[in-house]
């Protein structure tokens, strides 16, 4: 049930195909860098300016002051117009492959056998199509205009220098290894840190929401004093883990610092030296030592983003993953609805999770078209597993499913789907109206046919909803009752309108009134189909045409309910015990 | 424990008690003496490029560039101490208020007027660290000041008409971008609101897949993801636009106000009333002093957040008590008086009693103490509950609620017990899961029980009851999710558990049956 069952690309074909996504837009990508080239140049103007304000100063020519003033203005104003103007064109890009990358990841990981899906759980999968996601969407929407502007800042700033005196960059350039020695031991060390971090801030969160969503079960136990020790240690070992997270970042920046008083240094050294040999001016020296001064923020925007961005590769991985996973050939739906009801055959079926430990045991089950088949048997005894082979999320050891008379290997998932529905016992109510929630099973449905069927069921409550049809529901909206929610689920069944329908609903923790209305709801929704029910209660078992007894994977008993009743074995013993 | 309500004490408490005022001073200072290194640092290269540059003196040179070593000394030491103590004040701050949150949630005394989980989660959570963050506010507004003290001090020592200019031109501009930016940023925070909806829609259709895969319907949900992940992609687009139409505003409003104090600075030099090292140091002054103002706006805002969320704090910490104090040191078990007496609902003994009135909740709540009973009305051991109070009530009866929650550890850690009872473990058909699971008693269960299906959950629960010390129990629907073949077997098990009362609250016949006497309703006689 752990692990991820999805693959993580590698890095290189992670970069590979991060190239391929972005090369499709070779050419928007071209003039993006270069409008924000521009724009960064635009904006480094400021300091020779004011660089040659103070020459002008210096050489006694107030008169022209009024020009280089006007000049920095329309410095400025170029370079926020073209930043403002390249942002954008990134944006668009970056927001347009990303795009891209999320609908295949979507795509691509739904399309996904049920079987992985069963044995990966979702987990794993909601935390790529949103958490991977958002953590690659932060990064190109925050940590990547910085990121690229600072990039190019410093690099401009250095050829600005450059154009003052060679030397003078030679000169910055004494600052780089401490600069890199910083990062490489920052990035050994935060890595793990911050994961620790992460995780222990997780198990804080975690025991909080547990002792406080539990308050009343803690308080029946009477384990309070015993849950808040908890609360504290947890939380004392999260800041324990943030202090030395604080201790790193506060060294790192020192380092950061000492190399900024290198570079300086160095910066006012190589200029005194020029400016006495009269190889540069009082103003270029001036412009020097500035430009490297507005470096400060940039290098650090720039070195302190590489661990982002390192996250978000991270990420990406995860997401080109999934997208490893793409089938090439394009499933049509099959909507062919011409064979009414199917037949449905399973022969010397047999599956074991795990070895040696078989979950079903040479079952073999017959079904007529329109037949309906009861499954009973205690927690265990293999009725759901018989309702995922039945269904092919499972495909068996040894024997054979057939629909039809024919073997569910043969059919595509499309055709399979087509023929065979199963309503699982897991209750999820999408976000969303009622009405949408219900068009993902029949995206062509009329509202009229909608109502037809709800009319059908006996769901009188849609029309009670505020807003009928039109009220949201789901996470958020408006919530619907347990009974509710499964009457929701058979809607589904009848809009998505399988000829094999097989139920594997969980026990509604409903009082007796609900279940009796969903007991006639599921009557009605599988009129016209074959269909085989996983009876967890009994009262469900009653009226299918046969009932099949499960016990430790083996079929004990077949038969009517009269007929088993008769025979007075395990069902009959169950139905004597149950029924007052 | 003294008691902490009032807003203004939970503020000080946090960023206070326990020694963190000594600290938090400390703290300040250094951030302080950080903000006024970094604003000396434009005045250095100034002064080097007058006085050792501009007239070629080399022994000034290595002076001045010493003097520059040392501010930096200064500035690492002072951010790094800072930093270090200030992280620790604001951690164990959020901490002390977390916990004070959390014991007011589990007092077994409970609160009059219920609260949402979610909502107790968030005050305990993010309002305990805004309230906390409070010693952030002082350490960096005291800092920005001192910034700005020094940078002013600095410019007036140059030229005093250029300080005033620079001060007041640079509080206009900061004014000015505020006026022009504040609808681009509200419009900007709707754009991001909404590029959130195709990760909202791709975490829904996960969580659900089962569901759609179950009727093929997981390709008309990724139609509908692409087109919401379309629409994300607009609205992430025009948000980027809006952002960066405020950070142009700013930086154009930003660099007329640069050109017109250069200017002035020039003209100033221009004319001898101020040296060309001076021009330097003010232009640079002027870029410096816009960060500390503009921390220095954020004040107001900063502390109304922070108020907003000591009141909500304060609110849960002062919510009455639902329960009245105890009066009663113990109880004596007397065999002659029933154990639990309800209303006309007695229970005796060692008796298994039915209940049938499974969808009367309030039954529950009232033998749990969840709900405060009317005097004289719910008797234990023959004393009146209100004046046992709850704690001692619930050494005699363990009532957990119908979905009682599972704990993220192993199915033994659940049981909560010192020693796992197999008789238990049998009875709750507990034994069926085990052999389902993959190290038996040691599995973990993961979060909120999630690994274990509704029925497992449900047996756990059973079992977790059964190990618990109180002699009387009672069970609330214990079957629901489960089959019934192993409901019998659990009824036929709990018919025979020894030295417990156990009182049944259930519409299944079958349980009914192992009752040794079945109550319609409390309010009525026993048939």
């Amino acid at each position: 049930m752990n692990g991820s069952a999805l693959p993580v690309a590698s890095t290189r074909d992670t970069a590979r195909a991060s190239l391929r996504l972005l090369g499709r837009h070779r050419m928007s990508l071209l003039g993006t860098v270069l409008i924000l080239l521009a724009g960064v140049s635009a904006g480094l103007a400021t300091p020779a300016l004011l660089g040659a304000m103070v020459d002008t100063v210096a050489r006694g020519q107030s008169t022209a002051l009024g020009p280089l003033g006007l000049a920095l203005l329309a410095a400025t104003a170029t370079s926020a117009a073209l930043t403002w103007w390249g942002r954008i064109l990134l944006a668009k890009l970056a927001q347009g492959a990303l795009t891209d990358l999320r609908v295949r990841v979507f795509t691509a990981a739904t399309a996904q056998p049920a079987a992985i899906i069963e044995r990966a759980g979702t987990g794993d999968l909601v935390s790529r199509v949103s958490g991977d996601v958002e953590a690659v969407n932060t990064a190109i929407g925050r940590v990547l205009p910085a990121f690229v502007s600072a990039l190019f800042t410093i690099a401009l700033t250095l050829v600005g220098i450059g154009l003052l005196d060679w030397r003078l960059v030679l000169a910055v350039l004494l600052a780089a290894p401490v600069q890199y020695g910083a990062l490489r031991w920052f990035l050994s060390r935060s890595g793990p840190v911050y994961r620790e971090s992460r995780a222990a801030e997780a198990r804080r969160g975690q025991q909080l929401i547990e002792t406080l969503s539990g308050a009343d079960t803690v308080a029946a136990l009477r384990h309070g004093d015993r849950h808040l020790a908890a609360v504290a240690r947890t939380s004392e070992e999260a800041i324990g883990v943030d202090l030395t997270t604080v201790r790193l970042r506060t060294i790192f920046f020192g380092r950061l610092n000492l190399a900024e008083l290198i570079g300086l240094a160095s910066v006012l050294g190589a200029a005194y030296w020029l400016v006495t040999r009269g190889e540069v001016t009082l103003g270029a020296a001036t412009a020097a030592a500035l430009y490297f001064h507005n470096l400060f923020a940039p290098i650090g925007v720039l070195l302190s983003s590489v661990d982002e961005l390192q996250s978000a590769a991270a990420g990406l991985a995860r997401l080109f993953g999934v997208t490893a996973l793409e089938s090439g050939a394009e499933v049509r739906p099959e909507r062919d609805r011409s064979h009414g009801c199917v037949s449905a055959e399973m022969d010397a079926v047999s599956y074991s999770y795990t070895p040696g430990r078989p979950a079903l045991h040479e079952v073999s089950l017959k079904l007529g078209a329109g037949e309906r088949v009861a499954v009973v048997g205690a927690s265990g005894a293999g009725k759901s597993t018989l309702a995922k082979l039945i269904t092919g999320i499972h495909q068996p050891d040894s024997g054979t499913v057939r629909v039809d008379g024919t073997p569910l290997a043969d059919l595509s998932p499309a055709a399979l789907r087509a023929r065979v529905g199963l309503l699982s016992q897991e209750i999820h109510v999408f976000t969303g109206t009622l009405a949408e929630d219900l068009w993902l099973f029949a995206p062509e449905a009329t509202v009229a046919r909608i109502e037809e069927i709800l009319d059908r069921l006996d769901a009188s409550w849609v029309r009670a909803l505020p807003l009928g049809l039109d009220t949201v529901v789901g996470a958020g909206g408006h919530p619907l009752t347990a009974a509710q929610a499964h009457h929701l689920a058979l809607a589904r069944l009848v809009l998505a309108d399988p000829p094999l329908a097989v139920l594997d609903e969980a026990t509604a923790e409903a009082g007796t009134t609900d279940a009796a209305v969903l007991d006639a709801a599921a009557e009605a929704a599988l009129a016209g189909r074959t269909a085989v029910v996983i009876a967890h209660r009994l009262s469900q078992a009653r009226h299918a045409d046969r009932i099949l007894v499960l016990d430790g994977g083996r079929v004990v008993e077949e038969g009517t309910h009269e007929q088993l009743l008769e025979q007075g074995g395990q069902y009959a013993r169950l139905w004597a015990a149950s029924d007052g | 424990m003294t008691l902490l309500r009032a807003p203004g004490e939970l503020i000080r408490h946090a960023s206070l008690a326990n020694g963190r005022g000594r600290r938090l001073g400390v703290a300040v200072a250094g951030l302080a003496g950080h903000q006024v290194a970094e604003a000396l640092v434009p005045v250095l290269i100034g002064v080097v490029i007058d006085r050792a540059i501009g007239r070629a003196d080399l022994p000034a040179l290595f002076r001045w560039l010493g003097v520059l070593a040392a501010v930096f000394a200064l500035l690492v030491l002072a951010w790094r101490i800072a930093t270090r103590l200030n992280s620790g004040v604001f951690l164990y701050g959020e901490h002390d208020l977390r916990l004070l949150a959390a014991r007011r949630i589990l007092h077994p005394r409970g609160m009059a007027g219920r609260r949402a989980p979610g909502e107790t989660l968030t005050i305990s959570t993010s309002d305990a660290a805004s309230v906390s963050g409070f010693s952030w506010v002082i350490a960096e507004q005291s800092a920005s000041f001192a910034a700005l003290a020094t940078a002013t001090v600095s410019m007036l020592v140059i030229s005093w008409p250029l300080a005033v200019c620079v001060v007041i031109a640079t509080a206009l501009q900061l004014l000015l971008i505020h006026r022009l930016s504040r609808p681009l940023e509200q419009r900007a925070y709707a754009e991001a609101a909404q590029a959130a909806r195709a990760s909202v829609l791709a975490t829904d259709f996960a969580a659900g897949l089962r569901v759609l895969k179950g009727f093929g319907a997981e390709r008309e949900a990724a139609a509908r993801h692409a087109e919401a992940a379309e629409a994300s992609r607009r609205a992430a687009v025009a948000n980027v636009n809006a952002q960066a139409r405020v950070s142009a505003v700013n930086t154009v409003v930003a660099g007329v106000f640069l050109a017109l104090i250069a200017l002035a600075a020039s003209w100033a030099a221009a004319s001898g009333a101020i040296t060309v090292g001076s021009l330097v140091a003010v232009v640079g002054l002027a870029q410096f002093v816009r960060g500390p103002m503009e921390q220095l706006g954020y004040l107001g805002a900063d502390l109304a957040a922070k108020r907003g969320s000591a009141r909500r704090l304060s609110e849960l910490l002062a919510m009455p008590y639902q329960a009245p104090e105890a009066e009663t040191e113990a109880v004596e078990p007397d065999p002659a008086t029933p154990v639990v007496v309800l209303g006309e609902l007695r229970v005796r003994q060692g008796e298994i009693v039915g209940v049938d009135a499974s969808e009367d909740a309030t039954l529950l709540d009232l033998l749990s103490c969840r709900r405060a009973a009317p005097p004289g009305h719910y008797l234990v051991h023959g004393v009146d509950a209100r004046r046992l109070g709850p704690d001692r009530v619930r050494e005699v009866v363990f009532a957990p609620p119908h979905d009682a929650t599972v704990f993220t550890g192993s199915v033994a850690d659940n049981l909560a017990a010192d020693a796992v009872q197999p008789w238990a473990v049998a009875a709750s058909a507990l034994d069926d899961v085990l052999t389902h699971l993959p190290d038996g008693l040691g599995s973990s269960v993961g979060e909120q029980g999630r690994l274990l299906s509704g029925g497992q959950r449900q047996r756990l629960l059973l079992a977790r009851a059964l190990h618990q010390p109180q002699p009387v129990l009672v069970l609330h629907e214990p079957t629901s999710s489960v089959d019934s073949v192993t409901e019998q077997r659990i009824a036929r098990a709990l018919r025979d558990v020894e030295g417990k009362t156990i009182i049944l609250i259930t519409s299944s016949p079958g349980l009914l049956r192992a009752c040794s006497r079945v109550v319609r309703s409390p309010g009525r006689e026993p048939r």
